[in-house]
């Protein structure tokens, strides 16, 4: 092999080993994983009920399920359910165990913040407009010797019997 | 010129691939998962002697009430139950939270300290994942909101902010203290919990003692806790046997203890795995682990 190419080969060989090194780093790192949503899942905590456990290991990152290399990642899932939400520790053990239990809050309005004194007020929905002012009830003009039945948009005059 | 520009290539390819595999391999997508069980609950558990590294929480004489089981768990049979129902840490500033349960705890109540550990389990995450964008999409989701997931982070936050370092290594301990007085929740807690019993990387490696004791005791809370009916320390036992991470990788051992389990109570993921050993294990294996499975369950369950 000649100059150019011995070098070339370094070069590759240095760039794979950076590459395979940055992976490795990756891949080892703890990770916060999820939200994951199973809606079955009884989400027991800390002891993880089998349901969520069976989740968790159907949906488990391939790097955690690597013996040793996984259990040193100390990765964490967020599992959530139709009414809760628990973050799951998968230990060196090689084991899972639940956090806190979060209820879920749904359609929850988020409050809007407090103006300022003295700030003009910003209505981000424009205020109902004013009524509008109803008109006195004029009664219509009628020829003597008539009467009138008056409905909706219109009047319907009619003759009444002379005597 | 132009096989440089091809090594420049290939080594952006590399890079690609790399990445994407990375990428791949720390973010699977989620999938639609199968049923759920019933709840129930009633009170059980059986004392175990205290390790002598607990002399620090334990009172010199017990005067107190004696403990008390409260972990929510489900009959299955004359013997056998299941743990059922969560158990959470009291809401609430974590240094009052503590200060109210430790007198009780200090004097035997094995469910104040279990709750006393989760507080400091629970604020240690807090504190530890503040930054994580993950748990932030999450509590957006569980909240409604961005606005109240970032308001209800700092009031977490604001509730653990007294405790430090110290309280934090004591974790361990209280869990340790609970498990020792026979609370079965946190003697299942515990084979489970390592990072919270041993600490960092940085303490496992500066006491490696401590691992030795802590598989030892691990193995013992859950077989004291099998001896009294639990089939969560059966399905325990037989995970650990067949990882063969906290105790030696045994298949027969692994499959005896499912097959117990599975007769105490009959489980779809309990059913695959001994599927699984079915196939794997060689006729004497198997009956090797379908005898010592008779044994388990007789003093177990029956």
């Amino acid at each position: 092999m000649n100059a150019a190419g011995k070098r070339a080969a370094l070069i590759l060989s240095l760039s794979a080993l950076v590459i395979a090194g940055g992976t490795l780093a990756v891949a080892v790192q703890a990770f916060d994983r999820g939200p994951f949503i199973c809606d079955h899942c009884p989400l027991q905590t800390p002891r993880i009920d089998e349901v969520t456990k069976d989740f968790l290991k159907e949906n488990m990152a391939a790097i955690d399920r690597v013996p040793m290399l996984g259990f040193t990642s100390n990765s964490r899932y967020i599992v959530r359910s139709t009414d809760r939400c628990v973050s799951y520790r998968f230990t060196w053990s090689g084991r899972f165990y639940g956090g806190q239990a979060e209820d879920i809050s749904r359609g929850k309005v988020p409050t809007p913040p407090t103006p300022l004194p003295g700030a003009p007020v910003v209505h981000l929905i424009e205020p109902p407009p004013r009524p509008i002012p109803t008109q006195p009830w004029v009664p219509l003009p009628v020829r003597p010797g008539y009467v009138g039945c008056v409905t909706v948009g219109t009047a319907k005059p009619r003759r009444t019997l002379q005597r | 010129m132009y096989p440089q520009i091809r090594g420049v290539l290939f080594v952006l390819c590399l890079s690609a691939i790399s990445y994407l595999l990375a990428r791949h391999l720390a973010n699977p997508h989620p999938a639609i998962p199968p049923s759920q069980p019933t709840r129930a609950s009633a009170d059980l558990g059986k004392p175990t002697p205290a390790p002598s590294n607990l002399a620090s929480l334990l009172p010199t004489q017990r005067t107190g009430p004696q403990p008390q089981f409260s972990t929510a768990i489900k009959r299955i049979g004359k013997r056998s139950f299941l743990v059922d129902g969560s158990v959470t840490a009291p809401e609430g500033e974590a240094r009052q939270v503590i200060q109210r349960l430790e007198p009780s705890a200090r004097a035997g109540d094995s469910h104040s300290a279990l709750l006393i550990a989760l507080k400091l389990m629970d604020c240690h995450e807090i504190i530890a994942h503040q930054e994580d964008e993950n748990s932030l999409i999450a509590d957006a989701q569980r909240l409604g909101g961005l606005e109240n997931a970032l308001q209800k982070r700092s009031e977490r936050h604001a509730d653990c902010v007294s405790l430090g370092s110290q309280d934090y290594e004591r974790r361990g301990e209280w869990l340790t203290l609970a498990a020792s007085e026979g609370n079965i929740n946190a003697q299942l807690l515990y084979a489970s919990a390592a990072d919270v019993v041993l600490g960092s990387p940085a303490m496992v490696l500066k006491h490696p003692e401590r691992v030795i004791a802590y598989k030892g005791q691990a193995l013992e809370y859950l077989r004291g806790a099998a001896a009294t009916g639990s089939v969560d320390a059966l399905t325990d036992l037989a995970e650990i046997h067949q990882t063969g991470i906290l105790a030696p990788a045994d298949k027969s051992l692994s499959y005896a203890y499912y097959v117990a389990a599975e007769r105490a109570h009959p489980a779809p993921s309990q059913r695959r795995q001994i599927e699984l050993f079915d196939r794997d294990l060689s006729d004497a294996e198997r009956s090797e682990g379908l005898s010592m499975s008779k044994e388990i369950y007789n003093e177990c369950c029956r």
